[in-house]
């Protein structure tokens, strides 16, 4: 029996929404949650390389952050790579690599590899060990050019190329990427599509969780497809059998949401 | 590798991080050293319209004004900086965004929080030697009868009695999102009260047990001693005792309060935010 990356039964993830003034002055402290996770079941086998699908507001980035240790549910069972992330945030954090590429996560004004130093260093790496794989990455990701140039100067591409180098940096056994391929243009896309699926996920194992809007690359790359709305988890299967529920998600008369 | 070297490279990470950073700020760099002789001068001058006739409590501690208020001020800053750059830092990385990134690494909120205060507190070291070291040779300080022990360990007790506080204080900064009112309360009410740039006799009475519960007394009135009469550790330990009581519980507070608010903040989903 194949090992499992991630299991969930039955998880839920609640937002508090900020008090308003209204709220405040009529005496009303209690805050009505958003649900972002419903009663969601899931389960990723290890070494699979899964797309993450959904509109704006369907839950993914949440599903991601919760996988990461970065939140925590409100309810249900978790375990990710065998460990619960509440009781063992280190040792999950450790096997992770959450790919977060809002371009702000980094000091702009430090350059790349520094900013890959430090990263690399809170990650649990350090001296030649450490430079050398920077050095790797930089060079698998067509960075070592600019790799000392302020964060600053980058082009959004650039930068999403080092959000990958960085979440790759410790050797993670699951990879969390959350619209990792945005900006960038198709020669370095269909580059970033190797290294994910070639080396990561056929050689090295490593289980990838990928959050996408891309039909092509879901459709080229993945062993399959969760697709997501309002929370729930609404198609699980091979991109063609998950694609009809994906054409009616990203219908263009279709009303959004977003629970935040 | 052991946790301590592990521990050791993660310590330089965040050093070297604030240096670079700081660094790439020039002007602000070259401000900061401007700013120490705008203080000494000012001292200079009062010093110069007191000689005549000086307090007999500041005479009491065997010095002039001005080294008896440059010892005060050159580790006032310790104060701020112990007080202040946990929430500060909190707070730039909440609205730089690197917080959730920092926070998905194996290394622990407390720990990051407490590496984040390095270089602040490294750069306050450098500014006060820079400081005493001018009032020695450009202006004639006397501190010949520094005792090195006894400054060195209440320079390390007033740092743990003042990082406990603003470790709290992170920590509410962390949850409310914006500056937080416990470092501007304690700060002000230690400059106030804490002997700082006149001495606590020179306080009416009424007022003067609210001095002596201060950690920021104690620790003025320790180094103060050890620098200008210096006076052993034997004859201060009732300062120290005082220092380490407040750190034993400023520390219990800020464990417990980062704790809390981490947990909160997860379960909220509100670490991205500012």
């Amino acid at each position: 029996m194949t090992e499992a990356a991630v299991e969930a039964r039955g998880l839920c993830k609640d937002y508090l929404p900020p008090l308003t003034w209204g709220a405040m002055i009529r005496g009303r402290f209690r805050r009505t949650p958003v649900r972002a996770i419903e009663d969601l079941d899931l389960t990723i086998a290890a070494g699979s390389l899964v797309a993450l699908m959904g509109p704006n507001g369907a839950g993914k980035t949440t599903l991601l952050k919760l996988l990461a240790g970065l939140l925590l549910p409100t309810a249900g069972v978790l375990r990710v790579l065998g460990r619960d992330p509440e009781r063992s945030p280190r040792e999950v954090r450790q096997q992770v690599g959450y790919c977060i590429t809002e371009g702000r996560s980094f000091f702009l004004r430090l350059s790349g590899r520094e900013n890959l130093r430090f990263f690399g260093t809170l990650a649990g790496l350090h001296g030649p060990v450490r430079d050398r794989r920077i050095a790797d990455l930089l060079e698998e990701l067509e960075l070592a050019d600019v790799a000392d140039r302020q964060v600053l100067s980058y082009s959004d591409g650039m930068r999403q190329r080092l959000a990958l180098a960085r979440s790759l940096l410790h050797r993670p056994r699951l990879l969390l990427l959350d619209e990792v391929s945005r900006g960038l243009d198709p020669r370095l896309r269909s580059r970033v599509h190797r290294l994910v699926r070639e080396d990561l996920a056929r050689s090295q194992r490593v289980t990838v969780l990928w959050a996408s809007h891309q039909v092509e690359e879901v459709e080229a790359l993945s062993d399959r497809v969760l697709a997501m709305d309002r929370g729930r988890l609404v198609a699980d299967g091979t991109f063609r059998e998950v694609q009809p529920v994906l054409d009616s998600l990203f219908r263009e008369d279709r009303p959004g949401r977003d629970p935040r | 590798m052991s946790q301590w070297s592990l521990e050791a490279s993660r310590a330089w990470a965040f050093l070297r991080r604030d240096f670079l950073f700081r660094w790439s700020y020039k002007f602000g760099f070259l401000y900061d050293i401007g700013a120490l002789f705008s203080s000494l001068i000012a001292l200079f001058f009062t010093n110069r319209m007191i000689a005549a006739a000086p307090p007999p409590s500041v005479t009491a501690y065997g010095t002039d004004y001005f080294t008896f208020a440059l010892v005060g001020v050159a580790f006032l800053d310790y104060m701020w900086v112990s007080m202040r750059s946990f929430a500060q830092q909190v707070r730039m990385a909440q609205l730089m965004g690197t917080l959730e990134a920092m926070l998905a690494t194996p290394t622990s909120p407390f720990r990051i929080l407490c590496y984040s205060a390095l270089w602040p507190y490294a750069w306050t070291t450098i500014r006060a030697v820079l400081y005493l070291a001018l009032g020695v040779l450009a202006f004639g300080a006397d501190l010949g009868a520094v005792n090195v022990l006894s400054v060195l360990v209440f320079l390390a007790a007033m740092i743990a009695a003042f990082a406990g506080i603003g470790i709290a204080s992170a920590a509410l900064t962390l949850y409310l999102k914006q500056a937080d009112p416990i470092t501007a309360a304690v700060g002000g009410i230690s400059f106030l009260f804490g002997g700082i740039v006149y001495p606590v006799s020179a306080l009416p009475e009424a007022l003067q047990p609210v001095a002596w519960s201060l950690p920021m007394t104690h620790a003025v009135e320790g180094l103060r001693r050890a620098f200008l009469s210096g006076a052993p550790l034997a004859d201060l330990w009732d300062h120290l005792a005082m220092l380490v009581l407040w750190a034993l519980l400023s520390f219990l507070l800020a464990a417990g309060s980062l704790r809390r608010v981490i947990r909160v903040l997860s379960r909220e989903g509100s670490f991205g935010a500012y």
